[in-house]
């Protein structure tokens, strides 16, 4: 059976005090000083963490901004154009893009549904 | 024979409606920011400013997207002096005007603050009219006002913006001068309002494409 953990370091068991083995090294630092040092730390990394959170929410509504953008993009697209139009369009940009893919619209236009009638639309309405 | 919208004419607009939604967040973060100061003021504040430059990144897609874009035929004068466009003018000059009083905001705010606090509250609070200049130019000029989407998401901009405004902002200003603050949440309530019915009665009913000043070669049925 391990020992480990029956027999800490000396310094781990000892009180922190102002020169001994759990203070900061500051050696003849008063109490104050080394709650002080304590709070700047803690201070630093609440504001560490509160900077990366800040980050992620940045980048998170950034994306979600995107996708919001390319769902009402699609969205308007279909309703004006209609779906075989949009493909035409989504794959044109691909192209232009991509120069060497050999992305294909299909050769025919999806058929409407079943008792479906005429879309009327207003351009730029 | 009538032309047919490029892909830039549905970025436009798409953009269009995601810098309305950006700038409702923002106006939402900086009435937090301003009505309860102690709620978490890093995030607040940093959240405001990113989502603020993430706008306008937006905003000047909807805006390359506009000229660019074949359609509606507008030009750099068009996106740069309000009302003279021959495309819905009226409207699409409360837009031009709207990212004046916004692109304003921001460059007295960022990346430090000029002038005095005083002076810059109250020159940031023109940021409201703008925001109400916005929203009329995605109602007025917006191809979409109908579009089930794009409504709700026009409404929840206004809700949001609206019960921030009274519930953060009204209510912590209450306090200090209940009759000016009680003036100012009749106001909003009153501006909601009206912008509603004039929504109902212009851009939501058949027709407006015509009644706000789009060329009548773009106007194509089938």
């Amino acid at each position: 059976m391990s020992d480990r953990g029956d027999a800490p370091k000396p310094a781990e068991n000892e009180p922190r005090t102002v020169d001994g083995p759990g203070s900061t090294g500051t050696a003849g630092a008063k109490p104050w000083q080394i709650r002080d040092a304590s709070d700047r730390r803690k201070s630093r990394r609440r504001a560490a963490d509160h900077r990366e959170t800040l980050r992620r929410l940045t980048v998170a509504s950034a994306v979600a901004a995107v996708g919001l953008n390319a769902a009402l993009f699609l969205q308007t697209a279909v309703g004006q154009l209609g779906p075989a139009e949009v493909d035409r369009t989504v794959l044109s940009v691909l192209n232009a893009f991509l120069p060497g893919s050999t992305l294909q619209p299909p050769a025919e236009a999806p058929s409407p549904a079943p008792g479906a009638g005429p879309v009327v639309t207003t351009g730029g309405s | 024979m009538t032309p047919l919208p490029s892909p830039l004419w549905f970025v436009d607009r798409s953009a269009g409606e995601v810098t309305l939604l950006l700038m409702s967040a923002v106006m939402i973060l900086g009435i937090v920011r301003s009505g309860v100061p102690t709620a978490f003021p890093f995030l607040v504040e940093g959240a405001h400013i990113n989502l603020a430059l993430l706008a306008i990144a937006f905003a000047g897609l909807h805006i390359v997207a506009a000229v660019l874009d074949p359609f509606a035929r507008l030009g750099p004068i068009d996106a740069l002096i309000p009302f003279v466009s021959a495309y819905r003018g009226t409207w699409l000059g409360l837009g031009v005007v709207s990212g004046y009083v916004y692109s304003a905001n921001v460059l007295m705010s960022w990346p430090a603050r000029r002038f005095s606090r005083a002076t810059w509250v109250w020159l940031h609070r023109s940021m409201y009219v703008a925001w109400v200049l916005a929203l009329l130019h995605s109602l007025g000029t917006g191809s979409d006002a109908r579009n089930e989407l794009f409504l709700l998401l026009n409404v929840l901009c206004v809700a949001g913006v609206l019960v921030a405004f009274l519930a953060v902002r009204v209510i912590e200003g209450w306090r200090a001068v209940p009759t000016l603050w009680a003036g100012l949440a009749l106001l909003a309530v009153l501006v909601t309002l009206g912008i509603g019915i004039w929504a109902v009665e212009g851009p939501l009913q058949p027709g407006w494409a015509r009644s706000s000043g789009t060329p009548p070669d773009l106007l194509r049925s089938h």
